[in-house]
């Protein structure tokens, strides 16, 4: 297998390379669902070598020229159709990275956990999806693919919870929502330009139906990336599913596939104008995002759920970049995917470290952890710091871009997302300090180790990347700005902002975030509590009280409607009901009676009916002569 | 020397028809009627009238012989008793003599009167016969032989538990 | 290669009772079925290769005989399969193979007459499938119908042998309908052989005896449609699948009727009465009577088999219909349920015959639950109901859609509506016998129940794999008719 991977490698066959990372990913899926759970290092090195094969493809993938792939399937210009393009060759080597590393903490989180063959089949499984959504070059190949990934999505959610599948059922309606926002994009884009290839869509206008078209698939990549509505299930998946659910999908590949998208609508199939009546209303989504989600994130007391919220507030600052439509917001905004995807996953995956250590994720049974867990505390505190944008490390470059773009366009995005800097940064030094910092306290104690050295690694690798990515921003952005390259120009944007002010306003915002938590912590003494005194200052108070009863939640309004709406169409059922099962089934079984009566067997009988059907017969054709 | 086969398949048929009267086992019997169908057809040939001699053999001597075989055997019990065997016995001696009967009389008409059999312009010949049969209806033949095969069969089924009752 | 494999449709059975009637009887009762399944499958392989030939080499037919010179100058018979007959060669392979399987463990000690009977009746059906002339086909039309007799009452039970004699009645009388309309056509045109009529026929109001012609019509229809099983011509159907044993219900429901009646109807219609709508216009009626009677009256019954029969007889008048529709996309998609319907009511039939071996009734009042005892049986039979009922993405999903759309576009759309309202029919009769046999609490006389093992589980499970492979394949074959414009 590997040396024909490598023959297929050298030749370039971009085709060949398709296949592989879609169907052994899906093969070896079946594999791991098939190893029984006693062997469960077979299951581990299927996972691995699943990923690993992916990992090299998705290489060979990035390294060939651009290749198009088209194979008549279904009639009417449905053809299962790829494209390896500068973009989709470098998301798909984005998803088999992160899918590597999540893989390999994976098989030391898993095991001896309930569900790891389920597990490890929809990561194999989604893997393939993700490849085959991105690399699709046709809206039908790619809806499938996309429809898919709600599949295994579903799927993870219900892992360990089939008896209680609310979260599951709620990322499904949300997701299959957004989804369905997709398909209709998808329709209209579909009407205006007539084909149903997505190499033949280049820059439509977003007016007339092209603002539905652009909306709706707008809303649908926004959906797969959890920005704002479409965000609520994450934090309850955060506390359901098995942690490396999260850095795996909500946390990189969920983003990956939904910005993928976004800018491709943005820049390809349709030309977003800057500052215009679009672009502002995506940087308004963006902006809210930030600002709830981090308002949100400041008071959890649960790490994993504030990760979650952190990590919609994130989405923010990517789609406020992407919604500029400036040169400067899409490279920020793809750097910002990559630092994101890198920061997150490592925090998720630190989070993961402590629950398999502790037991429990609740912030106020731990603390002091970093005396036990080094390695860990380090990488967290690393990730933490690049995801507050301090300078230096990688979150910090790519948040200057954006901001960048958002004061080009207005200074009120500019300043909400600054604002959603300070509430991030607070929501990380309350979190660092009552987790890492302090006397150690935990559920138990005494047991407190380092981490397995296979969940050491990965979070190692990426928080190595989250200061790489900083110190050295030449090296992921000389990568992301030639696939951009007839939107940008010549124009570099690596190396250190050159706005000096916009970095001083930064550095004032973190340093307003130190000062505060200082003054929480003095005031009430426990880190926890730190910014109590704004979770409970007069007005927030009974608006987060209402967050926290999810009165913001989209989806519970969406669930009070639905069940006015199901009132109404009880009554309607019950009329129905009536026609069908009463009415209906008596008209039926009566004639049925009646006909089963007339067939008795008789011979004869028989004989009349046929000799009745000639004389119909030659009715018939006096009628029709 | 047609005329001695027309005759001789006559006499033939009268005795495979006899023999299907006689016959007490319905089987016999209805394979008899067979055999004088299929005379018939060769009669018929040899007349000139080929296609309905094909059609007698196709039909006659093999579709109804067989349904005949299935419509029997689905009606009758096929009881032997002793005095059906008594009977049988006699039919049996009887028919000789009918036979020869028949075959005396039909060779005294051939042979005293002036005889003479209309024969249709086309000059019938064995290779005539074998065209007829062979190359008009070549699928037909493979048809007549399934058939055949399909209502023995239908005999050793439908027959042989009947014996066994 | 192209000579075997035509060659084999008609010698390797005849070549297989000659086998089995060689050896002793004791030889030839053991080695029976299995000389059947290998003639079963060479069957469907030959088919398949004579398919692959047809494609190959861009032909519609090919041309054939037996063991004479079919170039001779008089009166040659030409045997002839073009892919419809394939198609319908196939499916007399696949259900024979299905009827092996489910005889393998039901029949007893009679395996050697009916592996006899069996190919005897597999050369009838193929001899429908591949003659060129109305006389051979009425030849091989016999030839089914007398196998079938005889297979019916092959326990020489009482109830077998009634069943038998009701089909025989009727038979009887579609026989004489069918040659006696052949003989009047006959008169009329002078030849037998299918193109000549046609051409002979092309004309035909202003043929010297053009009533007569009329009269031949009429019996032709009438014969056919006692042969298919059309309502109103169906009565001796029900009775003779729920009367013949088990393994010869599955080729009777899967197969024989719609060899003798609907392929040869067909095959006539497409090849002698080209383009005389007033007949299509009569099918096309028959049909849609034929679909609604038939999922009426299955909605009432209370025995698997009768439901089963009264089923075959709604979905014959789909394959009717389609091709009544006259159009060239009706005729594909009456071939492709033709196809269809071979596929799961053979499932279905092997699954009645399963619960029948298991439990020892076919009655659905007494049966109930047994989903948790016979989970391969209830699979595939849901499996098949669905295909049945056509929902997507099943194989008779696709086929139905492609008539009602040939119905919709070239006849009315009040025929299309017709036949898609009676799928719902089709879905409940589905839903009645699913929740009688299968759904619902185990009865409690039927708690040591087990799966039917060995072949009649591995005929439903290889069936079903068609019925979900061919559906999923479908598009494949839609983006085929798209390319040739039928779609």
């Amino acid at each position: 297998m590997i040396s024909g991977l490598s023959s297929l490698i050298t030749s370039g066959n971009g085709a060949g390379l398709i296949w592989i990372m879609i169907v052994i990913p899906v093969i070896l899926a079946f594999l791991a669902l098939i190893i029984p759970k006693t062997a469960y290092s077979g299951r581990a090195t299927v996972l691995v070598l699943a990923t690993v094969i992916n990992f090299i493809a998705a290489i060979a993938i990035f390294c060939t020229k651009e290749t198009t792939m088209l194979m008549p399937w279904a009639g009417f210009e449905m053809n299962l159709a790829f494209r390896i393009y500068s973009f989709s060759g470098f998301t798909v080597l984005l998803i088999a990275v992160f899918a590597l590393l999540v893989a390999i903490y994976s098989i030391a989180f898993m095991r001896n956990r309930n569900g790891s063959g389920q597990f490890f089949f929809y990561f194999l499984l989604t893997v393939a999806l993700a490849n085959g959504a991105v690399l699709a070059n046709n809206f039908v190949v790619m809806l499938f693919f996309w429809e898919g990934l709600l599949v295994t999505l579903f799927g993870f959610l219900l892992i360990n919870q089939h008896s209680k599948p609310k979260t599951a059922v709620k990322a499904l309606i949300i997701s299959g929502i957004a989804d369905l926002l997709l398909m209709l994009g998808i329709a209209f884009t579909v009407f205006q330009t007539g084909s149903l290839s997505m190499d033949a869509i280049s820059g439509l206008s977003v007016s007339g139906m092209g603002l539905f078209g652009y909306l709706c698939l707008m809303l649908g990549a926004l959906g797969k990336a959890g920005a704002m509505p479409f965000h609520s299930w994450i934090p309850d998946a955060a506390q359901d599913a098995p942690l490396p659910f999260m850095p795996f999908l909500p946390g990189s590949l969920e983003k990956f596939l939904g910005i993928y998208l976004m800018v491709r609508v943005s820049y390809e199939f349709y030309q977003l104008v800057p500052a215009s009546g679009m672009s502002i209303a995506v940087m308004i989504i963006g902006a809210v995002t930030i600002l709830l989600a981090g308002a949100m994130a400041l008071i959890q007391k649960d790490m994993k759920r504030l990760l979650a919220y952190q990590e919609i507030s994130q989405v923010g600052f990517i789609v406020l970049g992407v919604g500029t439509a400036l040169p400067v917001g899409l490279i920020g905004a793809v750097f910002h995917m990559l630092n994101h995807a890198t920061y997150k996953s490592c925090l998720f995956m630190t989070a993961g470290s402590v629950e398999y250590r502790t037991g429990t994720t609740d912030m106020s049974k731990l603390g002091g952890l970093m005396k036990v867990m080094p390695v860990t505390g380090i990488c967290f505190v690393i990730a933490s710091l690049a995801i507050c944008g301090v300078p230096g490390f990688s979150g910090f470059f790519s948040k200057e871009l954006i901001f960048d773009a958002a004061l080009e366009t207005n200074w009120i995005f500019y300043a909400i997302a600054v604002f959603g800097v300070f509430l991030i940064a607070a929501s990380f030094l309350k979190m660092g300090q009552a987790v890492f910092f302090g006397k150690v306290k935990a559920p138990n104690v005494s047991m407190l180790k380092e981490a397995p050295p296979a969940m050491q690694l990965p979070v190692v690798i990426l928080a190595i990347g989250c200061i790489v990515f900083g110190v050295c921003n030449f090296i992921p952005l000389h990568l992301i700005q030639p696939i951009f390259g007839s939107i940008i120009g010549n124009h570099d944007f690596s190396g250190w902002p050159h706005s000096a002010t916009l970095v001083i306003i930064s550095c004032v915002i973190l340093l307003i975030a130190v000062l505060n938590h200082i003054y929480g912590y003095k005031k009430t003494g426990a880190a926890l509590s730190a910014v109590d005194h704004i979770h409970y200052a007069p007005v927030l108070h009974s608006i987060y009280n209402g967050a926290e009863k999810r009165y913001t939640d989209p989806y519970s309004w969406l669930m009070v409607v639905v069940k006015i709406y199901s009132y109404i169409c009880f009554g309607i059922d019950r009329a129905i009901n009536w026609f069908y099962d009463v009415l209906l089934v008596k008209i039926v079984s009566f004639v049925s009676s009646r006909l089963r009566m007339a067939n008795n067997g008789s011979p004869s009988r028989y004989m009349v009916w046929s000799f009745s059907g000639i004389a119909f017969i030659i009715m018939l054709f006096i009628a029709l002569m | 020397m047609q005329q001695f086969f027309i005759v001789l398949c006559l006499v033939l048929m009268v005795v495979a028809g006899g023999a299907a009267v006689m016959l007490r086992s319905m089987l016999k019997s209805t394979i008899s009627l067979g055999v004088a169908s299929a005379l018939l057809a060769a009669v018929l040939f040899l007349l000139g009238a080929f296609w309905a001699a094909i059609f007698e053999l196709s039909v006659c001597s093999g579709l109804i012989t067989v349904v005949f075989v299935s419509a029997v055997s689905l009606t009758n019990s096929d009881r032997k008793d002793e005095e059906h065997v008594k009977e049988h016995r006699a039919r049996v001696a009887a028919l000789p003599a009918i036979l020869i009967f028949a075959g005396a009389s039909l060779l005294f008409i051939l042979f005293s009167h002036d005889f003479n059999i209309v024969i249709s312009s086309t000059p019938a010949s064995f290779a005539a016969f074998k065209e007829a049969l062979w190359s008009l209806r070549q699928s037909d033949i493979l048809g007549q032989i399934i058939a055949i095969l399909a209502g023995t069969f239908a005999v050793i089924v439908l027959f042989k538990e009947r014996d066994n009752i | 290669m192209i000579t075997f494999a035509t060659i084999s449709f008609l010698g390797l059975p005849l070549l297989a009772i000659l086998l089995l009637n060689v050896v002793s009887k004791k030889t030839g009762g053991a080695i029976s079925i299995s000389v059947g399944y290998v003639v079963a499958i060479i069957q469907m392989i030959a088919a398949v290769v004579c398919m692959a030939l047809l494609w190959m080499h861009g032909k519609d037919f090919i041309e054939f005989s037996l063991f004479w010179d079919m170039n001779a100058t008089l009166g040659a018979a030409k045997l002839s399969v073009d892919l419809f007959s394939l198609v319908v060669l196939f499916c007399i392979g696949m259900v024979s193979l299905a009827s092996l399987l489910t005889a393998k463990k039901t029949i007893g000690e009679k395996t050697l007459n009916y592996t006899n009977l069996l190919m005897v009746i597999m050369l009838g059906m193929n001899g429908i499938a591949v003659v060129t002339d109305l006389f051979s086909l009425y030849v091989f039309l016999e030839i089914t119908g007398i196998a079938s007799f005889v297979l019916i009452a092959l326990l020489n039970d009482k109830r077998g042998l009634e069943g038998a004699f009701k089909y025989l009645v009727m038979s009887a009388i579609a026989s004489a309908l069918i040659l006696g309309s052949f003989a009047l056509i006959f008169t009329q045109t002078g030849s037998l052989v299918y193109g000549d009529v046609a051409k002979a026929l092309a004309d035909w109001r202003n043929a010297q005896y053009a009533p007569l012609l009329i009269v031949g019509f009429v019996m032709f229809i009438a014969g056919f449609s006692i042969k298919a099983g059309i309502a109103p011509f169906h009565g001796w159907l029900p009775d003779a699948y729920q009367s013949a044993p088990a393994s010869v219900s599955v080729l009777l429901g899967g197969i024989v009727t719609k060899m003798a009646g609907v392929y040869a109807l067909i095959r006539v219609l497409n090849s002698v009465f080209v383009a005389m709508p007033m007949i299509n216009n009569t099918l096309l009626i028959l049909g849609l009577i034929s679909i609604v009677f038939g999922a009426v009256a299955a909605c009432g019954q209370k025995d698997f088999k009768r439901i089963l029969a009264y089923s075959s007889i709604s979905q014959i008048g789909y394959i009717i219909l389609g091709v009544a529709s006259g159009s060239l996309l009706g005729f594909v998609g009456a071939m492709l349920h033709f196809f269809n319907h071979a596929t799961f009511k053979t499932t279905l039939f092997v699954n009645s015959a399963a619960v029948e071996m298991q439990t020892g009734t076919t009655d659905i009042d007494q049966l109930g639950g047994l989903q948790a005892r016979m989970p391969v049986t209830a699979v595939s039979s849901i499996l098949a109901f669905l295909s049945m009922a056509g929902i997507p993405p099943l194989a008779g999903f696709w086929s139905k859609l492609l008539i009602i759309i040939a119905v919709w576009q070239s006849v009315s759309a009040v025929g299309g509506g017709i036949a898609l309202a009676a799928s719902i029919f089709t879905a409940a009769y589905f839903l009645i016998l699913q929740r009688k046999v299968f759904f619902g609490p185990l009865e409690d006389h039927l708690t040591e129940v087990t799966e039917a093992k060995g072949t009649i589980s591995l005929a439903a499970v290889l069936l079903s794999i068609v019925t979900v492979a061919f559906g999923v394949l479908f598009p494949v074959i839609l983006n085929f008719l798209h390319l040739q414009g039928i779609l």
